[in-house]
C-alpha cells in the first residue's frame, strides 16, 4: 500500500517540457503582444467603466471607482513632477480589465451597529461579483451580469436566491445615476492634497474630499447628509488606487457609516466562471 | 521572489529579455500543471501560450501583489476550466465524443517516462476535476490551500476534503493497478 506521502512525491515528479516549436510560437506571440501593448498604452483606453456603472449594485460595489471618477472632471489636480498624475488615475482604472478589492463597511444606527466585509471582483467584460459576510455564517453573494443584464442574489443563511432582469428602463434609470455627476457636485465643495505615505509597503499620494452637507452621495433614497469625508490614496508607481476610506454622517448624526476599501488588485485576469452564480440545488427561488 | 519582482518590473517597462526569462522560468511548471488538469498536450500548450500572451498584453499595468508563480498557476487553472466547460458544452450539443488518444498513452512517451508516472497521469484523469485541480494547484502550482479554496469558491474545509479524497482515490487507483 502506498502511503499518501508517496503519491505527493509522485505528483511533484510530474514534469512536462515544452517543445522547441511551442517555445518559438510563444516567444513570437508574447513579444508581439508586448509590442502591441506599448503602442496601445500610449493612445487608447479600452472598455468604458460607464457600462458597468449603469448597474445600481455596481455603483455601490465599485465605490472606489466612483470616487476616483471624479478625477476626470478635476483636471486642475494636475500632478507633481515625480508623483501621481491625478488626471490619469481614471484612465488607469479604465484600462484595467479586472480588479479585486476588499470592502469593510460599518453602519451605526439607533438600533445598533452592523459590520459587513465584502470582496468585490469587477470585470469590464463580465460584470461584478460581491461576496459579503456580516458574520461567517451569514454569507450573501451578488452578481451583476452585464451581458445578460441580470442581478442575482444568493442568501446562504436562508438558502434562497433571486434573479432579476435589469430592464431597459432600469438601466436607463441607473444611467441617470451616473456617479460622475454626484461626485462632480461633491468635489465642487472642496478637496485637499494629503501628501505621501506608505500604505502596505506601497508609496502613495492622497487627496481628501469633503462634503460638509446637503448632497446625496451614494444613497438611492433621499437622505440629508451632515458630512462626508473621503480619503483616496493612489500608488505613486502605478497611478492606481491602493486605499479609500470614507466617513459619512446622515440625518443629524442618527446614522453614520465608515467604509474602507483596500488590498486593491488591479489588472487581475478574472475568469468568466467567477461571475457565474453557483446556486446549490436545494436553494429556493424567491419571486418578486 | 526578488527575481520575480525584478522581472515584472522590467516587463512593465517593455523589456523583452525579461519577458523571455519569465517564460523560460515558468513554462515547464505551467505546462505540467495544464497537462495535469486537461490531460492533453496540445490543449495544455495552448493554455500556457494564452496565459503568457495575456500576461504580456497586461504586463505594463501588472502589479505583483503575491507570488508570480501562484498568479500564473491561477491563470492556467482558470483557462483550463474554461476549456473543460467549453468541451462539456460541445459534448452536450454534439453527443458523445470519441475519446482521443492522449500522449500519456503514447508508447514513445512510456519509454522516457517511468511507468509509475504514466500510471499516475492515467489515474489523475479518473478523479473528479475539482480534486485534481486541488492536488495539482497545491503540489505543482505552489498555491496555499486557502488560495485554492478561494479559486474554487469553497470553504477551506471543503478544499481540504477534495485534496484528501483526491489523494486517497489516486492511491487506491495506483494500488489496484499495481
Amino acid at each position: 500500500m502506498r502511503p499518501a506521502e508517496n503519491i505527493k512525491r509522485l505528483v511533484k515528479k510530474l514534469n512536462d517540457t515544452t517543445s522547441a516549436e511551442m517555445d518559438e510560437r510563444v516567444r513570437t506571440d508574447v513579444l508581439g503582444a508586448l509590442a502591441e501593448s506599448e503602442e496601445s498604452s500610449a493612445v487608447t483606453r479600452p472598455k468604458k467603466w460607464s457600462t458597468i456603472m449603469k448597474s445600481r449594485i455596481a455603483k455601490l460595489a465599485a465605490a472606489a471607482v466612483i470616487v476616483i471618477a471624479v478625477l476626470i472632471s478635476v483636471n486642475q489636480f494636475g500632478g507633481s513632477a515625480t508623483g501621481v498624475v491625478w488626471g490619469e488615475v481614471v484612465q488607469n482604472i479604465e484600462a484595467s480589465s479586472g480588479f479585486i478589492v476588499q470592502l469593510k463597511q460599518v453602519y451605526h444606527r439607533e438600533t445598533g451597529t452592523m459590520e459587513m466585509n465584502s470582496e468585490i471582483h469587477g470585470s469590464a467584460e463580465y460584470g461584478i461579483r460581491m461576496d459579503s459576510y456580516t458574520d461567517p455564517e451569514n454569507r450573501i453573494q451578488m452578481y451583476v451580469n452585464l451581458k445578460e443584464g441580470t442581478l442575482t442574489s444568493i442568501v446562504h443563511s436562508s438558502k434562497t436566491y433571486s434573479r432579476r432582469p435589469l430592464t431597459g428602463d432600469q438601466l436607463a434609470e441607473l444611467e441617470k445615476m451616473d456617479p460622475k455627476e454626484g461626485i462632480r457636485e461633491m468635489l465642487s465643495v472642496g478637496y485637499r492634497k494629503l501628501g505621501r505615505k506608505t500604505i502596505n509597503g506601497i508609496e502613495a499620494e492622497g487627496v481628501e474630499i469633503t462634503n460638509p452637507a446637503g448632497a446625496d452621495i451614494h444613497s438611492e433614497t433621499p437622505v440629508e447628509i451632515d458630512s462626508y469625508v473621503a480619503q483616496l490614496w493612489v500608488a505613486v508607481e502605478t497611478g492606481l488606487p491602493v486605499y479609500l476610506e470614507s466617513k459619512t454622517s446622515i440625518n443629524n448624526g442618527m446614522q453614520k457609516s465608515h467604509t474602507i476599501q483596500d488590498e486593491f488588485q488591479w489588472n487581475v485576469e478574472l475568469d468568466a466562471s467567477e461571475f457565474e452564480p453557483n446556486i446549490p440545488a436545494d436553494y429556493t427561488l424567491m419571486e418578486d | 521572489m526578488l527575481e520575480d519582482k525584478l522581472l515584472v518590473y522590467k516587463c512593465r517597462r517593455g523589456n523583452k529579455e525579461a519577458m523571455c526569462r519569465l517564460y523560460e522560468k515558468y513554462k515547464d511548471d505551467l505546462l505540467t500543471l495544464a497537462k495535469g488538469l486537461l490531460g492533453e498536450q496540445a490543449e495544455a500548450e495552448d493554455v500556457v501560450h494564452d496565459v503568457f500572451v495575456s500576461f504580456a498584453r497586461s504586463a505594463r499595468r501588472f502589479q505583483l501583489t503575491g507570488s508570480l508563480r501562484g498568479y500564473l498557476a491561477t491563470c492556467v487553472s482558470n483557462r483550463a476550466r474554461d476549456r473543460i466547460r467549453a468541451k462539456s458544452r460541445r459534448a452536450e450539443a454534439q453527443g458523445p465524443e470519441i475519446p482521443s488518444v492522449s500522449d500519456s498513452d503514447n508508447p514513445a512517451k512510456h519509454a522516457i517516462e517511468s511507468e509509475e508516472l504514466t500510471r499516475l497521469r492515467q489515474a489523475m484523469r479518473q478523479i473528479p476535476y475539482e480534486q485534481r485541480e486541488a492536488i495539482l494547484l497545491h503540489l505543482r502550482g505552489g498555491l496555499k490551500f486557502r488560495e485554492v479554496a478561494k479559486l474554487q469558491g469553497v470553504s477551506i474545509g471543503t478544499l481540504h476534503g477534495r485534496y484528501r479524497y483526491g489523494l486517497k482515490k489516486l492511491r487506491s487507483l495506483l494500488n489496484s493497478e499495481a
